[in-house]
């Protein structure tokens, strides 16, 4: 029994060097994705083949348009796909209704915006507290879980500052916090550091890094930027739709 | 995520006061203008009320109480034979001229009593005795009468004046309420009444009549009706039948209609707006929260808690605002404000129509919304 058909995590590879083996959490086949109808019609992916395993921080590089936003969509199930199979942690999103991918969404995975997509109206505590909302905790535990997050990405004192308070970098490491607020499996993070200058996201990468990877957890960074690649385990390399390349990345070389 | 929903709505305080506002404005409009046309339509039938008297007969061609169609002087003697009926007095009603001794004319609706039983008086005196009205001459005026023909420094109880160049003595200055026409009315007894309107061959206008207790009135009024071919209603029923008219011959139910509607157009148009413009302004973040496993209809339930916490906030301001309105410009029952509680659930009911149809629209959109535009 393979992902494809919603069992545990079978398919394993053995770590290079260590000779552990390594369970897949995100595994995708033949991923077509079109927008559009008829003569215009466009079709971002033209049959992705992509495994993502435990414990590993994958990049998804390459040119603008190439698809890989559309990619990293489809992996987080916010965005029908037109053929293929997508198996995340286990379990087939491709044969799930809306509502249960929206429940399992909630459930497994964290989200980490280019434009951080932050709550203005609330605190950053309050911002965080959100996912652990959404899943019915109550308020006054799911705001005080907010603020340890916070302590942990390095805002303990900056809890109750409300997002335009707090500057690019310490709003991104919110919208970290957010995302790992109810310990996802899945990381998935759209150019985390876009919106940042080189410093900050150099940080924000080290942070991403750090609290993201897990022997438990899975961390997928679309990025084109060249700077922080060096913080990635695995590059894959998108163009026209297409994966050209899937190659590690050596730390002592990019260090 | 009540407590999202509810920080988003009053975090973006220009929008929140903006839609507050709208929907104030729309509701104080509807209470407004639903309180003077209520108003209005009761003073249409203060001739009845006034009067306070439980059974009218009139007429069979009757079509409101202001347009008299006398009936036979016979008549009072025939609804007096009527079983069930306990009593039964005329009643005048007619427009007249009065001169005042400053040469001023006025007309005036001249209402002629019953004498020995003074049936139909209004409840409260202000000035003198309404019992006077048995001296020669007597005749009383309603407080708008006193107002209409130039202030208590030009007619008070003890004035003298004509009613068709025969004389007449105030003797009382009563309370009542305001009528649609405002035309002063002089009260007086039916014999004197008769003595000064031109004579005519029916003069009787009304009969007043009551019920025995225990008998039902329906029954009583149906056999007066039976018995004589004469139209006879219960007060309530003429006031509506007399309300009926008005609506129907004046055309003031289409303009405060009208109103009442451009109140909740204009109150939907902005409330609608506003949301959805609140809703598009946060596009990304309501895309953020699907994308984090809020499903479409807990953020239908966001949008429609939003909604009915403004709705019910603009509801209780702008009813604030009708109601003071009302104390500062219907006072002494100047002019007509009627605020009741039927015109009160009615403009809720209204305001949960608006909030809903405006979160309606911000509802599609967002149950349209690919949490994938946060990706974008």
């Amino acid at each position: 029994m393979t992902a494809m058909d919603g069992s545990s995590h079978s398919e394993d590879r053995t770590e290079e060097g260590s000779g552990a083996r390594q369970a897949i959490a995100v595994q995708v086949r033949g991923l077509v994705k079109s927008f559009g109808s008829g003569e215009t019609t466009v079709t971002v992916l033209k049959g992705i083949d992509l495994d993502v395993y435990f414990g590993e921080l994958l990049l998804l590089v390459g040119e603008s348009g190439g698809g890989k936003t559309t990619l990293l969509s489809a992996i987080a199930g916010i965005l029908d796909i037109d053929a293929g199979e997508l198996a995340v942690l286990g379990a087939s999103l491709t044969n799930m209704s809306p509502g249960t991918r929206t429940r399992f969404r909630g459930q497994t995975m964290g989200f980490i915006y280019q434009q951080f997509n932050l709550l203005p109206a609330l605190t950053a505590a309050e911002n965080v507290a959100i996912p652990l909302l959404i899943q019915g905790t109550r308020k006054k535990e799911a705001i005080s879980r907010g603020r340890l997050m916070l302590e942990r990405v390095g805002l303990g004192d900056r809890t109750e500052f409300l997002p335009r308070n707090l500057s690019g970098g310490q709003q991104q490491r919110v919208a970290i916090a957010r995302a790992l607020v109810n310990e996802p499996q899945l990381l998935v993070c759209d150019e985390p550091t876009a919106a940042l200058d080189g410093p900050n996201g150099q940080k924000i990468m080290e942070l991403i890094r750090d609290v993201g990877r897990a022997p438990d957890r899975c961390v997928i960074v679309v990025t084109h930027d060249s700077r922080i690649f060096q913080f990635g385990d695995r590059m894959a390399e998108l163009t026209d739709g297409r994966i050209v390349g899937i190659h590690p990345i050596q730390r002592e070389a990019t260090a | 995520m009540n407590y999202v929903a509810l920080r988003m709505l009053f975090g973006d305080r220009a929008k929140y006061l903006m839609l507050l506002c709208g929907l104030t404005f729309a509701v104080m409009l509807i209470v407004q203008q639903g309180s003077i046309f209520w108003g209005l339509m009761i003073w249409s039938q203060s001739s009845i009320s006034n009067l306070n008297v439980p059974i009218w007969v009139t007429d069979p061609g009757i079509a409101q109480v202001d347009e008299v169609k006398p009936i036979a002087d016979t008549t009072v003697d025939r609804v007096r034979s009527i079983p069930g009926v306990e009593w039964a007095v005329p009643l005048y009603k007619g427009l007249l001229r009065a001169r005042l001794a400053n040469g001023e004319y006025h007309q005036i609706t001249l209402t002629g009593l019953d004498a020995a039983t003074l049936i139909g008086r209004p409840a409260e005196v202000l000035e003198g005795r309404f019992e006077d009205l048995r001296q020669p001459d007597a005749v009383a005026l309603d407080q708008w009468a006193v107002e209409r023909m130039g202030g208590p420094t030009v007619i008070t109880v003890g004035t003298v004046f004509e009613l068709n160049d025969k004389l007449a003595r105030v003797v009382a200055i009563a309370k009542t309420q305001k009528t649609f026409t405002n035309i002063p009315v002089v009260y007086t007894t039916y014999e004197r009444a008769l003595r000064y309107v031109p004579r005519e061959r029916r003069t009787l206008s009304y009969v007043l009549a009551k019920a025995k207790d225990g008998a039902l009135v329906d029954e009583v009024i149906q056999r007066i009706r039976d018995h004589t071919g004469l139209g006879a209603f219960t007060a309530d029923a003429f006031g509506w039948k007399t309300i009926g008219w008005v609506l129907k011959n004046t055309g003031i139910g289409i303009n405060f209609g009208t109103t009442i509607l451009l109140g909740f157009v204009v109150g939907m148009a902005i409330a609608g707006q506003t949301f959805y413009l609140f809703t598009v302004e946060n596009l990304r973040q309501f895309g953020a929260l699907k994308a984090m496993g809020a499903s479409t209809a807990t953020l239908a339930r966001m949008i429609l808690l939003q909604a009915f916490t403004v709705g019910i906030t603009g509801y209780g301001v702008g009813i604030g605002l009708a109601t003071v309105f009302g104390l500062l410009t219907a006072q002494e029952g100047q002019l007509p404000f009627l605020e009741t509680w039927p015109l009160l659930l009615l403009v809720f009911v209204a305001l949960l129509m608006i909030c809903t149809l405006s979160a309606l629209i911000s509802i599609i959109k967002l149950a349209r919304l690919e949490p994938a535009i946060v990706f974008r």
